[in-house]
């Protein structure tokens, strides 16, 4: 499964990367500007992205926005992490077509478990339609 | 000449040449500090994170933080050195709060628990005892509070009030608290959780005391908002005396203390009603009071009308006499609470006051009382008082009133509703109550029909024009309403000209 991190907290990072690659060996890459994340969206194939909303100042949308209007891509899981968890903004990320929100702080062992989901359907798709 | 001129610049110009580099040097070593100060912040933080994976995961890349490494044994530096420590100290406690706060979970309780083992808080501790000055003690007690530390959040509550109040610390100490709300509050027992809560509400009310923030902000935030203190304050008798004791214990102005009862009265339903009555008692019986005294008075008031024990009753009669008009209108208001058949006359007379606040409310606490306060507005309009007759109307139109006439209607059971309908638009001038009945969909024509027949006002003919031109109305009833303007102003012309 591949992974996009966009992020551009230090203790997150660091701490999702230890989990993520070092632990568990997810290929992941990283990238800490909506502008760079958006171009590796647009060059790249992912699975999963994990995006903080809340980056360059809310700017978190636009790269929403950017994978599910504007490359029309509605198979890559988004979850997004978000530091107002109102019921409004949350409404707001899942009619944006974001799969799962999650609010800071968060427990990274639940974005790890999260992760592991996403996974694991996507193996039992990929058999399903492979036909094992 | 020209020597001690050329000296002068001599001087000046070492002077500048001096100054510059000591500027430079300065600028240097602030940004080797700064280096120096991030490199550290980095190795920190990194120790931190890998600590909790190493405990989570049992990776090989497992450190120890150990207490030495944090908290070196003071033999071993000289002063110089100690200084620095202690700065790399705080760096460290800096970089394991930022880890607590940012995370949830495992991995947020390793970093508690290993900083509570390895003495973070009783450091913080001791550094808040020793601390010059308000802001610095503030800090520490943040801190403490951060690092969600049971232990030693019991032992801030443990500390006297006295203590707290004189040396002010209590902004930070409030924060140090108000921590425990999220960390800890489904492990406290019953008893913690009173102590907890009577700690919080005394720091509240001396923080409201010295203006430093909206009391009614951080009420709401802290104790409102969260079910179990609201639980405890309203099962827990010696509570609610506890927190009216802290009130009348503090420095509170008048005024705040009156908003403060007031505000338990209205959201925690507690047994403020005793004080508040004695005090009230005492504040009615001055023969002068100052405006803040009035204000205070006026609060009290309040309160007992919201709790509304009719043991209350008198006291609420004795403000409805006031020579306060304010005083009088929140007695009116609350009234209503009081079902005795001399309420009645007291709210009937009030409609009859020269004050617009008076009258509206005694009219909304009328109508408040149901069938029996409906008739005595509707006895307003057989008098002379068109402001009575106003309210009255407002009252009984907006109010319970209304739906309870037009149940009668829509069953057709005409005689009695149209009577007290009639007896509002023919006594006064309200066109709102026919507009509304008019534009009811379950009334029926026939009822609309008698309703339009019953209507015996002259002030009428241009509520009339105003349908006729823009309202869609059934065609039958507007027939019968131009037959009606007709009448009403043939009648009008007529009375007119005597």
């Amino acid at each position: 499964m591949e992974i996009l991190l966009v992020l551009n907290t230090e203790i997150y990072l660091k701490v999702i990367k230890k989990i993520f690659i070092d632990i568990y060996e997810y290929s992941m890459e990283i990238s800490m500007t909506t502008k760079e994340s958006m171009e590796l969206l647009d060059r790249n194939k992912y699975d999963l992205l994990i995006l903080d909303v809340d980056i360059e100042g809310n700017s978190g949308r636009k790269v929403i926005d950017f994978i599910r209007s504007r490359l029309n891509d509605k198979a890559t899981y988004i979850i997004a992490v978000t530091q107002d968890n109102s019921e409004e903004i949350v409404s707001e990320l899942y009619s944006k077509e974001v799969d799962y929100c999650i609010s800071k702080p968060f427990d990274p062992v639940m974005l790890k478990l999260l992760a592991d989901r996403i996974k694991n359907r996507l193996e039992q798709f990929h058999c399903e339609y492979r036909g094992e | 000449m020209m020597e001690l001129l050329i000296l002068v610049t001599e001087i000046l110009g070492i002077t500048l040449f001096v100054f510059l580099g000591i500027i430079i040097v300065i600028s240097v070593k602030n940004t080797k500090f700064e280096e120096k100060k991030e490199k550290y912040r980095v190795i920190y933080q990194n120790m931190i994170v890998d600590y909790a994976m190493g405990e989570m995961y049992g990776d090989k890349s497992k450190i120890s933080l150990d207490k030495e490494l944090i908290f070196p044994k003071k033999s071993n530096f000289d002063y110089r050195s100690l200084i620095k420590r202690m700065f790399l100290v705080e760096l460290f406690i800096e970089q394991a709060i930022i880890v607590i706060n940012s995370f949830q979970g495992r991995i947020r309780n390793i970093i508690i628990e290993k900083m509570n083992e390895i003495g973070v808080s009783e450091y913080l501790f001791r550094k808040f005892k020793r601390a010059k000055d308000k802001k610095e003690r503030e800090y520490y007690l943040f801190r403490i509070g951060e690092l969600r530390n049971k232990k030693f959040i019991n032992k801030l509550m443990q500390i006297e009030e006295n203590k707290i109040f004189k040396k002010g610390y209590y902004k930070g100490y409030f924060i140090a608290l108000s921590t425990l709300v999220d960390a800890w509050i489904h492990d406290m027992t019953d008893e913690e959780i009173n102590a907890y809560i009577k700690k919080v509400f005394t720091v509240l009310v001396y923080l409201n005391a010295e203006n430093e923030v909206d009391l009614k902000k951080f009420f709401e935030i802290f104790l409102m908002g969260k079910s179990n203190f609201f639980n405890a304050l309203v099962r827990n008798k010696k509570m609610r005396k506890d927190l009216c004791e802290v009130i009348f214990k503090s420095n509170l102005s008048l005024v705040h203390r009156g908003m403060l009862l007031n505000m338990i009265a209205l959201n925690h339903q507690l047994e403020v009603g005793e004080i508040c009555l004695a005090e009230a008692n005492e504040y009615l019986a001055k023969d002068q009071l100052s405006e803040e005294e009035k204000e205070y008075l006026n609060y009290l008031i309040k309160s007992l009308g919201e709790i509304g024990l009719a043991e209350y009753y008198s006291i609420i009669k004795t403000a409805s006499e006031s020579d306060n008009w304010v005083t009088q209108t929140i007695a009116a208001k609350y009234l209503h609470k009081f079902d005795f058949h001399e309420t009645y006359e007291i709210l009937y007379n009030m409609l009859f006051h020269n004050n617009w606040w008076i009258r509206y409310n005694s009219a909304l606490s009328l109508e408040k009382l149901g069938l029996s306060g409906y008739q005595y507005l509707l006895r307003t309009f057989s008098m002379d008082d068109k402001y009575a007759k106003e309210v009255a109307a407002h009252a009984l139109v907006n109010g319970s009133f209304y739906n309870y006439i037009l149940k009668f209607l829509i069953n057709e059971n005409t005689d009695f509703a149209l009577n007290e309908i009639s007896k509002i638009i023919n006594g006064g001038n309200n066109l709102t109550i026919v507009d509304k009945l008019l534009g009811e969909k379950r009334v029926s024509l026939k009822v609309k029909f008698k309703l339009i027949e019953s209507i015996d006002n002259s002030e009428f003919v241009f509520y009339f024009d105003e349908v006729l031109k823009n309202k869609v109305m059934e065609n039958e009833v507007f027939d019968l309403a131009l037959e009606k303007r007709e009448y009403l102003f043939q009648k009008e012309v007529e009375n007119e000209l005597g």
